[in-house]
């Protein structure tokens, strides 16, 4: 007895558990259930279930099945071994009683048995035991959803499904619903309880459009007004949601002007995606208001609306549990009005899906051969000179030069530039397509950095220091990239050192401190930096005349940047003689000092500043009269 | 058993909490996760994560958990966000910086004092934590994604906690916590410094524009507070501030282990500075640092070539200290020097050739064996030019040129004292 009472207290909760389950009120099972339940099942049938299973008879086809089973396995043992089954179902089955009866004249006739052969009977009887309780746990587990409610909370649950998405989400070249988006249809202020699907659908279509966070957050502004709006008019329910028109951004305006490539994919490709999700959920996204289980199914857009079903889907659940299935008639004939208008509906929508999704299926194979084209793309054009263009769409094979190709173009440029043949703004130009090729190619290797090396050189060279800055941030991302691949020290790569040195004279000259304490943390020893920290030294101690050798000894791209700051040298130079010299001076002396070629240079070069006082014949410097002269001079200014 | 134990030490952090001291129940989780206390090990600390955020889904733990929150409403998602943290401390990975800032963020319920005090342990571990990983991660990396990602990942923790400290700067500024104001400013001079950017670092200097400020801080932030300012001035050649500033760090530093070792890092700086202030150290410190024998020695003799060779030799060290682009001042002192042992020379004479000052430069720097008349004239006149010298420079007619002093004493006008900007 009391095996019996345990059994059915199991039962019970084997009951209960599949009550708990979501996924068995699936959409095929509501819809058997509802019309087996009328016309096939026999009532009588459903009498005689037990006590504790009659609450539940939305499950029934799950009963049946679970009957139907078990006793399928009961047969199936039973024809295998024969006695050992028998002395189960005894144990198991009470209501084969009578069963049981029969079978024991039986046993006593084959009384001859030994006693090990009852042994090894008990083995297998235990064994069987097992066997059949393991079988009964499988089937159980079959009659579980793939996925049990609370595994819903944890996070594992949901990690795959948002790879999933975001992975579609990125070959389709739209953004993921964001943040934004997502709290704001969780909002209650917006959405209450009465407010249709369509609603949240509209907003949804909204979000989807924007691209970035600000736009979400401008998006979230308009659709508070025009929700806030239609209820101020009463026009809440009434109004028709899927053909209300989408509140324009700023951004639209601009990109129907410039019709771009990528953003015309990109619209597309979402409004594919919004189409999708429509037609997929409701058939015609107009007519139907479905509540409950139809939702279920959909392939909703976006993650956070499934979250939310969820929470529906729960309380559903709970009333129904609660609730008498004979009370809770009304909402049951809803479901199935809903169920059955989608089965009327289903004919041309179901072709019309089909169609769709064909169109998007060939849409996204399309896209994804285009990525992977252009992921892997390798120019073609063998052009050595190459106008520059920006790039205002995705780049085409066509115009692109490969990498022998743009070494050629490289060699050939620095010989024009060397022989004087090309200007520094057709170098400039080629250079900024070459490295605009290099870009698009994905190409990051010793090259880049010999690219960039003689473009920040040539910018060097004529002073251009806004484009060597660029020019330098970029190369001290790839000098720490390629070492790291290549596992070697930074300095040994490319000309590190000799474009540091370079760096330090320019910034000494800017007097920018912080990063040159950066840079020298870089490098230690080396003859280049020792240089350049020799004219550093020189510039700083106001020794002139040295820094003036210095200047003659170094190398050319040195050389050109001291002469960039050539004039700012000498006004300061300048300066400091007048201040500290009381005798006159004469012109031919001071242009020796100062590496003036003749004196006829310094007298142009003075008079051009027209800063000091000279005697009439042009011969002496006059100090005390041109002594306040650098009084407003600000050094940081004087380029050129 | 261990399991046991180990959860009545998160009961008697969570009552820690619940009682308002944040301090305490926080510096206990550090001892346990620096393995001082033994009694977590046994703790499954992803487990526990679970119970604590309610993922775990047997009704038992649940309605432990809705009891503990009831009971410690709020603090359970601060335990779990500093539990969080460990555990990703002991992974070595970047998202630390994620769980501070969860940390910061659900304090806002809290009282002030409690706020306070979890600030306080936020400002010293984000900090230290930061460079530590990126450590971790740099000794883990085996390939060059790896450091890739740990170089990538060392920009955006400087970053990001720097937000948090602007945050929190501008929620200590409302509430008005007096002691955590320079704390904050401390720390994020911290990451500049870490970042060599000392222009961005002055700017967070607070104190300018509150006076009272650093009276009403505690004291160890007031210390910290000098020594980064004083290292801010030595870059803007303000050697007289600078120096005040560290002196009082050296000062006010306890005689402790730890702040004799704060002592210590501030001496490498002071002593140089001191040499512009005519300061220069005794034997007993220059035992200690003995990379400044020589260089010290050098400037007061005026020994250029001594000089060269202590820059030379100990070339990075002084990279390391960032005191390389002192030297060209410090050059200059040497300069001065020498010219006024030629001027003590000559018998203080008031017009001297400028022969006598080539002799002296050669006899000083015996490998730049021949510096030209015109040389020599240069470093002078930028000598009288900063007015280390009070004098000029006369030339004759046949070309002679004479250093002419204006005064009784012409360096009298002390190094620290003028401008080295010009």
């Amino acid at each position: 007895m009391n095996n019996n009472k345990r059994q059915t207290i199991e039962d019970a909760m084997r009951a209960e558990k599949i009550s708990l389950n979501p996924y068995q009120q699936s959409q095929q099972s509501m819809y058997a259930n509802y019309y087996g339940y009328n016309q096939y099942v026999p009532y009588g049938y459903q009498q005689m279930m037990p006590n504790h299973y009659q609450y539940n008879q939305y499950y029934l086809q799950n009963y049946q099945m679970l009957q139907t089973q078990q006793q399928n396995n009961l047969y199936r043992n039973q024809t295998n071994i024969q006695r050992p089954q028998q002395q189960y179902i005894q144990q198991s089955n009470p209501a084969l009683n009578s069963q049981q009866k029969v079978s024991q004249p039986l046993q006593q006739v084959n009384q001859l048995q030994t006693q090990q052969q009852l042994n090894i009977q008990q083995a297998q009887d235990s064994q069987q035991k097992n066997d059949m309780n393991n079988i009964i746990e499988k089937e159980q587990n079959l009659f579980l959803p793939p996925v049990d409610v609370s595994e819903l909370d944890q996070p594992s649950r949901w990690e795959n499904e948002i790879k999933i998405y975001s992975y579609l989400y990125r070959k389709l070249n739209v953004e993921m619903p964001n943040l934004v988006s997502a709290r704001f249809c969780n909002s209650r202020e917006v959405f209450n309880e009465q407010s249709s699907i369509t609603v949240k659908q509209y907003v949804e279509r909204a979000f989807n459009k924007c691209q970035s966070d600000d736009e979400r957050n401008l998006m979230e502004q308009y659709l508070k007004a025009t929700i806030s709006e239609a209820k101020r008019k009463n026009e809440y329910s009434i109004r028709d949601w899927s053909k209300f028109p989408l509140p324009t951004l700023p951004r639209e305006n601009q990109v129907r002007n410039q019709s771009l490539q990528s953003l015309q994919i990109k619209q597309s490709t979402a409004m594919a995606l919004n189409s999708l999700g429509q037609t997929s959920k409701f058939g015609a996204p107009s007519s139907a208001q479905p509540i409950g289980p139809a939702q279920k199914i959909t392939a909703s857009t976006s993650i956070q609306n499934l979250m939310s079903l969820k929470d529906q889907l729960k309380q559903q659940q709970v009333d129904s549990i609660n609730q008498h299935h004979m009370k809770n008639k009304k909402i049951d004939y809803s479901i199935d009005l809903a169920m059955l208008q989608i089965e009327k509906l289903q004919p041309n929508a179901t072709i019309q899906i089909k169609q769709q999704q064909k169109q998007i299926k060939k849409k996204i194979e399309e896209e994804d051969q285009y990525i992977s084209t252009n992921m892997k793309i390798t120019g073609t054009c063998e052009d050595l000179e190459k106008p520059y263009y920006r790039l205002t769409g995705l780049p085409d094979p066509n115009t692109i030069r490969p990498e022998q190709i743009l070494k050629k173009a490289l060699n050939n440029i620095l010989e024009k530039w060397k022989n004087y043949q090309a200007d520094y703004n057709f170098t400039i130009e080629q250079f900024r397509s070459i490295r605009q090729d290099l870009l698009v190619q994905h190409i990051e290797n010793r090259f880049t950095i010999q690219v960039y090396e003689e473009n920040a050189r040539i910018c060097l060279e004529c002073g251009d220091f806004p484009r060597y800055e660029s020019c330098w941030t970029m190369l001290c991302d790839l000098y720490d990239m390629i070492s790291i691949s290549e596992g070697k020290d930074a300095n040994l790569i490319g000309n590190k050192v000799e474009f540091d040195s370079y760096r330090i004279v320019y910034l000494t000259m800017l007097n920018k401190q912080d990063q040159l304490v950066k840079i020298l943390h870089q490098n230690s020893d080396d003859q280049r930096i020792k240089f350049a920290l020799g004219i550093r030294e020189s510039y700083k101690c106001g020794n002139y005349v040295k820094l003036f050798k210095d200047y003659k000894e170094s190398s050319e791209t040195m050389g050109s940047i001291i002469n960039h700051f050539l004039v700012r040298i000498r006004v300061k130079a300048l300066k400091q003689i007048v201040k500290t010299y009381i005798s006159n001076i004469e012109l031919e002396y001071l242009a020796q000092l100062l590496a003036f070629q003749d004196v006829e240079q310094f007298r142009q070069f003075m008079q051009y500043f027209d800063l000091v006082r000279f005697d009439e014949t042009l011969t002496y410097l006059l100090t005390k009269q041109s002594i306040n002269a650098f009084d407003n001079i600000n050094f940081d200014k004087l380029n050129e | 058993m261990i399991a046991k134990k180990s959860e009545n030490i998160l009961l008697i952090i969570l009552r820690y909490f619940r009682e308002g001291k944040c301090l305490e129940a926080m510096s206990c989780l550090k001892r346990i996760f620096s393995g001082k206390e033994q009694s977590l090990l046994g703790l499954d600390i992803e487990q526990t994560l679970k119970q604590l955020r309610l993922e775990n889904d047997s009704e038992a733990c649940k309605k432990l958990n809705d009891n503990a929150r009831l009971s410690h409403p709020g603090w359970v998602d601060l335990l779990c966000n500093l539990l969080l943290y460990y555990v990703e401390r002991e992974r070595g990975s970047a998202n630390v910086i994620d769980h501070f800032e969860n940390l910061f963020k659900n304090t806002k319920w809290l009282l002030d004092e409690q706020r306070s005090q979890i600030y306080q342990f936020l400002c010293k571990q984000v900090v230290t934590e930061q460079y530590k990983i990126v450590q971790i991660m740099k000794r883990k990396a085996k390939d060059s994604e790896a450091v890739k990602r740990a170089s990538h990942a060392q920009e955006t923790l400087e970053s990001k906690s720097l937000q948090i400290f602007q945050e929190m700067g501008r929620e200590v500024n409302i509430k008005n916590m007096q002691k955590l104001k320079l704390l904050n400013a401390n720390q994020q001079m911290k990451i500049y410094f870490k970042g060599f950017k000392f222009d961005r670092a002055a700017d967070c200097d607070k104190v300018e524009k509150e006076q009272n400020l650093l009276l009403t801080s505690p004291k160890q932030d007031q210390i910290t507070y000098h020594y980064y300012k004083g290292r801010i001035l030595i870059f803007h050649s303000k050697f007289v501030d600078a120096s005040q500033h560290l002196t009082q760090v050296l000062q006010e530093c306890p005689r402790t282990q730890k702040g004799i070792s704060c002592a210590r890092q501030v001496l490498k700086y002071l002593i140089p500075i001191n040499m512009f202030m005519g300061r220069y150290p005794k034997k007993e410190l220059i035992e200690q640092f003995k990379e400044y024998d020589l260089l010290c020695t050098s400037v007061k003799q005026g020994n250029i070539a001594g000089l060269q060779e202590a820059i030379d030799k100990y070339r990075s060290i002084w990279i390391k200290r960032s005191l390389l682009i002192l030297m060209d001042q410090l050059k200059v002192l040497c300069y001065r020097n020498l010219c006024r042992k030629v001027w003590l020379i000559n018998q203080k004479v008031n017009k001297i050739h400028l022969n006598q000052f080539q002799k002296a430069f050669r006899i000083s720097h015996p490998l730049n064996s021949n510096p030209t008349i015109s040389e020599v004239c240069c470093i002078i006149a930028n000598l009288i030019y900063l007015q280390l010298i009070q004098g000029q420079i006369y030339l004759n007619n046949a070309k002679e040129i004479y250093a002419i002093t204006l005064s009784q004493d012409p360096f009298k006008n002390r190094p620290h004292e003028i401008n080295w900007q010009n």
